[in-house]
């Protein structure tokens, strides 16, 4: 047809990529953000090794070891801190030392890519591989490109017995990017593109009970991150290929964790909406990955760290900017709020947010947890809920109930919050088995708790045959509703619920129907 | 050859393709976009794969990592449960002066291939092996299958079979 043609036209002069093509990107960011991490993983078993500990501690003078290893100062801890962190500035020295050659990346390293360089990247070419025996020679003889470098620095740190991780900066190709041709996004000079480093080191501060962050090779320097990292890129050219979204850390004990809060200042606003964690399944998906990678159990560090990363979640406050607060995990604009939400009562806006350009106009800010989700009867019902005796409806709103497209019947839909219902529990099965059934003779089981205490749910094609083939006291089971074309809703009947002593008859009845199905179809074929 | 190895319900990645996919991944970054996009396309079935199991891929490419994958493609490497691989195959490792017979120490972490044998690993192996197959390829194979004999079996048979 001529109107899809000029959509499809359309779009190429927008040089927004197709939905199919989006899906791709973000498959392949997955798949690549899991092999970069993964990597991070073999690299972090690599400078473990024994031999290469033992030839990297005699890096260390023993007045240095000392500093490492500082006695508690009861008095004042902050100066077994300090010697701590003097003890590290003099290893970065050192290292620096040690290092005699820093090689340049072969082409653009661990950098993000666009997504023409990922499709145009040549298939045959052959690539020269780092073995872990020519990696561990690198390190001991100081030669290797800037990430090497980094990765050698803990494995001395480790070789001290400090409490040091390897952190990595994972860049896979950016999803969000969703332009046709991205050939022109990338046009950055060497020099600026590595600037900011992909791996760097963290050292438990036991007397702070924090991470110090010490980058020996790119910017060589050392700090503890309060709200903003010296570490997180900046400035466009440096950005391009270097986009901050997703840092773990990787422990001495085969620990893996996610500490790209201490490195993004705008974590939540900005940084959230380019990880793919950004929804719900993302979300899921990356924990998998991560909790895979993390072979140790909790200590008490991770708890000092979530709660870093709590505060640091606190301080960042209200985003500047309508765009940053659109699906915010935290806050809510007045104007987002849906018509099923209502703010909790006794609670008020959070804070304002000027609008650029409007002298004057503020919009109003609600934290999300000051607002509360509100359904009708029939939807809490769906999740096996009922109201409340006496319970006051939250709010009234109009809801169309025309069944064709342009009726603009409207009617009152009155809406409750969850504090208003209590679970639904259904009257128990007579003592001959039966069962209290809805106007249709069936019953309805939207959650598990529905089912009367002593039934159960039987799910089979053929459970109703096989219960009237009994002659036993049953209720068909209306699990869910199909949605058809022209506004049709069908309830769909997937089993039975019957009293639990029927259990085992039932179930034995329905493999007998399905074992003469089968035969039957046998022979049909036959 | 492209063939989709592997029981259905596996990842069924060939054994080669498994074994370049954990080296350019161990050591190799340049390499890893084009190999993905050719593996992406070769098996379109891994794409649900990473999205709904990605934990059985990670295990599957942290199971047996490095340097002593190339020998065992090659069939060269000397590879004895609990001996040291660093060295064998590598005679520059010794110029590094990192200890030559220095056994001991080393039972964790720094072989990356010391995985820990229950005696029925062992009769399944031994049994993988009497169908003809080199017990070195038999382990990497097995270990790869998540200690699913049948499955080990079938790759065998399909990716290595003379």
């Amino acid at each position: 047809p001529p109107s899809k043609s000029t959509s499809a036209t359309k779009r190429v002069n927008r040089n927004i990529c197709s939905n199919d093509e989006r899906k791709r990107r973000k498959y392949f960011h997955m798949l690549d953000l899991l092999c970069l991490m993964v990597h991070g993983s073999i690299r972090n078993e690599w400078i473990n090794s024994k031999r290469l500990s033992r030839k990297l501690s005699s890096l260390v003078p023993e007045k240095v070891f000392e500093l490492l290893h500082p006695l508690r100062d009861e008095e004042l801890p902050l100066r077994s801190t300090r010697k701590l962190l003097d003890g590290l500035k003099k290893c970065m020295e050192l290292w620096q030392k040690h290092w005699k050659i820093t090689k340049k990346y072969e082409n653009i390293g661990f950098y993000m890519r666009t997504w023409k360089e990922v499709d145009t990247s040549n298939k045959n070419r052959k690539f020269k591989t780092l073995t872990k025996s020519n990696f561990l020679r690198a390190v001991d003889k100081g030669h290797g490109d800037p990430d090497v470098s980094a990765q050698g620095f803990v494995a001395m740190l480790r070789a001290c017995n400090v409490n040091a991780r390897l952190i990595m900066s994972c860049q896979p190709p950016d999803f969000t990017n969703m332009k046709i041709d991205t050939s022109s996004d990338c046009d950055v000079a060497y020099r600026d593109m590595v600037k900011y480093p992909i791996f760097w080191c963290e050292v438990w501060d036991k007397f702070a009970k924090k991470w110090i962050t010490i980058d020996p090779v790119n910017l060589k320097t050392i700090e503890q991150v309060r709200l903003r990292s010296k570490l997180a890129p900046k400035g466009v050219a440096s950005c391009e290929r270097n986009m901050l979204r997703y840092v773990i850390g990787y422990d001495r004990k085969d620990g893996c964790r996610d500490v790209t809060r201490r490195y993004a200042q705008w974590m939540n606003s900005k940084v959230r909406k380019r990880r793919i964690t950004k929804d719900e399944f993302g979300e899921q998906w990356f924990t998998k990955v991560i909790t895979t990678l993390h072979r140790r159990k909790r200590t008490k560090i991770d708890d000092y760290e979530d709660q870093y990363f709590f505060q640091r979640d606190e301080s960042e406050g209200i985003p500047d900017s309508v765009q940053d607060l659109k699906n915010h995990p935290y806050y809510v604009l007045e104007q987002d709020i849906r018509q099923t939400q209502v703010i909790k009562p006794g609670c008020k806006e959070c804070g304002y947010l000027k609008v650029h350009g409007k002298i004057g106009k503020v919009l109003k800010v609600y934290a999300k947890r000051d607002i509360m989700d509100l359904k009708s009867a029939r939807q809490w019902y769906m999740e096996g809920r009922i109201l409340k005796t006496g319970c006051r409806c939250k709010k009234v709103i109009k809801k169309n109930v025309g069944r064709m497209k342009g009726d603009v019947e409207k009617e009152d839909e009155r809406l409750y919050s969850l504090d208003d219902t209590e679970v639904y529990i259904p009257p128990l099965a007579s003592g001959n088995g039966e069962i209290t059934k809805n106007t249709f003779g069936n019953i309805e089981v939207f959650a598990s708790t529905m089912i009367p205490a002593n039934c159960c749910l039987i799910e089979s094609p053929v459970a109703i045959k096989a219960a009237r083939f009994l002659r036993v006291e049953f209720a068909p089971a209306v699990t869910s509703f199909k949605f058809e074309r022209g506004s049709l809703v069908k309830p769909v009947l997937s089993g039975i619920v019957v009293a639990k002593w029927l259990r085992e008859a039932i179930e034995a009845t329905i493999d007998g129907i399905e074992f003469v199905q089968e035969d039957d179809n046998r022979k049909d074929h036959l | 050859g492209a063939a989709q190895g592997g029981p259905p319900g596996s990842i069924g990645l060939t054994v080669e393709d498994l074994l370049s996919l954990r080296q350019v991944v161990s050591g190799n970054p340049e390499a890893l976009a084009p190999l993905l996009e050719n593996i992406s396309a070769r098996y379109p079935q891994l794409r649900e794969h990473i999205m709904a199991n990605p934990e059985v891929f990670v295990s599957m490419l942290l199971e047996a990592v490095g340097d002593n994958m190339q020998d065992v493609m090659e069939g060269t490497n000397d590879m004895v449960e609990g001996e040291d691989i660093e060295s064998a195959g590598e005679g520059d490792a010794a110029g590094l002066g990192l200890g030559q017979g220095e056994g001991e120490g080393e039972g964790e972490g720094e072989g990356s291939f010391q995985v820990n044998y229950t005696p029925e690993d062992d009769q399944a192996i031994s049994r993988l092996c009497e169908l003809g197959f080199e017990r070195d390829l038999v382990i990497q194979v097995y270990f790869a299958c998540d200690k699913n004999e049948e499955a080990a079996a079938n790759i065998l048979f399909s990716d290595h079979a003379d």
